[in-house]
């Protein structure tokens, strides 16, 4: 216990460091928002990496590997495959025009308030219901491994999330990002082996697997339909959901960008899989745990060393972090500057925008916080946005921003139904629609269908409002 | 089957990032 207290308080001490750090290096909105364009491919890489790898990949994903089999591993290749899209496509004629923030981005593309303003509000609803749902797994660790109840803990994790965030805005969000990745990587990569060795070596482990859970190699264990669909949620939510686009505004420049995500893709790649082995090995071990999203916790307690074990749920915790930070940044940017700053105090002094920005995180902050305390994290409608997170992200923004920078004939019409009716039917076919295809599906084909359909129907836009993406 | 499954998705993973190392080289040098 006092060890793991150490371990966690010495993070905690470098984080604020950090924090405090970014904050005397930050002087203007842009180094709060973007770092000021100037992140090294080394932190831009790890930082879209950590945002990427969520405590859902510690705790999710391996619980699905452990209920479905390896067939849901083939998830996987959509990730790489978004990146590459993400740098070959959308970055180069994206980054010819820095903003600050992805609805600024939608704005200017599209020379309309509206779209912007429709952009923030989907990114702080779903965002800020999001977080609260990370905020409570934040508890529930610090209530495992510090014994304190899981409110206080809960508490605890907002506050520190919060100052550092506050404090240094995306400069302190990249470098966190960047020690918190170096303890997943670590954690993964020291772990597996030690779980493994457990069976005496990979081969039999795989064995005993097979004998326990005969389906696991079959593509039996998991809907084709299903595995597809899901693969394009991956591929939709990794290219341009806000959180992720804004980091490329964050890197010096493409060959930065390019070097960058080669780093994530490989750090994504590779933790995932250590993820999908570690579930292995806790089917081989637990054949029936109540709920796949044991597995990660049982294998850190009950087959690795406490030190390990220890560094295994710092891991797990740097996930939730760095996730929640780089949201908790959106959500912020989205309020104080493209609803506050833009729509209705157009015209502040830097130092009071930089102020604003601080307030717009604090705010965003504390309503997820208010909302679990005030009983209302269970409600259906919070559950349903949780859950729906990726698709909604994903229905709502690709369309508007792929589209926008790979056909000039996009206009405001187009990109305000694509993004209305793709969050809408999201949800609708969540509720009403074949469980068998993942909601993101009709989702995106109907943003598409709207986007191209309601373009070509209305007026064509000015050359001069895409001519800035497309010159050379 | 069960090596394919499972040895496959490494195989096409590797293959991926080849591929990506590859293309930012050849950008890189036509830039």
């Amino acid at each position: 216990m006092d060890s793991q207290l150490i371990i966690f308080a010495l993070y905690f001490v470098v984080v604020f460091l950090i924090g405090w750090y970014s904050m005397r290096a930050t002087t203007s909105e842009s180094d709060y928002w973007i770092a000021g364009g100037k992140l090294g491919w080394g932190v831009g890489g790890a930082t879209m990496a950590a945002t990427h790898t969520s405590a859902g990949t510690f705790i999710g994903t391996i619980g699905v590997i452990y209920a479905v089999g390896w067939s849901f591993a083939w998830v996987l290749i959509s990730i790489p495959l978004a990146y590459w899209f993400m740098v070959a496509v959308l970055a180069p004629r994206f980054t010819k025009v820095k903003e600050l923030t992805l609805p600024a981005f939608l704005q200017r593309r599209y020379d309309s308030k509206t779209t912007r303003g429709i952009g923030a509000v989907i990114i702080l609803i779903a965002t800020v219901v999001y977080v609260q749902a990370q905020i409570v797994a934040g508890g529930l660790v610090a209530n495992i491994v510090f014994g304190i109840p899981t409110t206080t803990g809960m508490v605890v994790f907002t506050i520190i999330l919060l100052i550092y965030t506050v404090l240094g805005g995306m400069l302190a969000v990249a470098y966190t990002d960047f020690l918190q990745m170096v303890i997943m990587v670590l954690g993964t990569i020291v772990s597996v082996p030690l779980a493994v060795s457990h069976f005496g070596g990979f081969g039999n482990m795989i064995e005993l697997v097979q004998a326990i859970k005969p389906l696991t190699f079959s593509w039996g264990g998991f809907s084709t339909s299903l595995l597809i669909t899901m693969g394009l949620a991956f591929f939709l939510g990794s290219v341009a959901t806000p959180e992720k686009v804004i980091r490329l505004y964050a890197m010096k420049d493409m060959r930065t960008i390019r070097k960058g995500i080669l780093l994530t893709i490989i750090l994504v790649t590779g933790i995932n899989l250590l993820v999908f082995i570690l579930g292995l090995a806790a089917m081989a071990l637990f054949p029936i745990l109540p709920t796949g999203d044991l597995a990660m916790p049982v294998i850190a307690r009950a087959v690795l060393p406490t030190f390990i074990g220890t560094i295994m749920l710092a891991a797990v915790t740097s996930a939730m972090m760095s996730t929640v930070d780089s949201l908790l940044l959106v959500a912020g940017s989205a309020l104080s500057e493209d609803i506050y700053q833009n729509l209705i105090h157009t015209n502040a002094t830097e130092k009071r925008r930089l102020l604003v920005a601080r307030i717009g995180i604090v705010i965003v902050g504390i309503i997820p916080l208010l909302l679990i305390l005030g009983g209302f994290a269970k409600g259906e409608l919070i559950q349903f946005i949780v859950v729906l997170f990726t698709a909604i992200m994903a229905a709502g923004f690709f369309t508007p921003v792929v589209g926008g920078i790979v056909w000039k004939r996009a206009n405001k019409h187009g990109a305000i139904a694509s993004m209305i009716g793709g969050v809408l039917m999201t949800g609708a076919w969540k509720v009403y629609g074949d469980p068998d295809i993942y909601p993101v599906l009709p989702g995106f084909v109907l943003s598409v269908l709207l986007f191209v359909v309601v373009s070509l129907a209305t007026k064509a836009p000015e050359d001069k409002l895409w001519k800035p993406y497309f010159d050379k | 089957m069960t090596d394919f499954i499972f040895w496959g998705l490494f195989l096409i993973l590797g293959l991926i990032v080849i591929g990506y190392i590859a293309w930012m080289r050849w950008i890189e040098r036509k830039n």
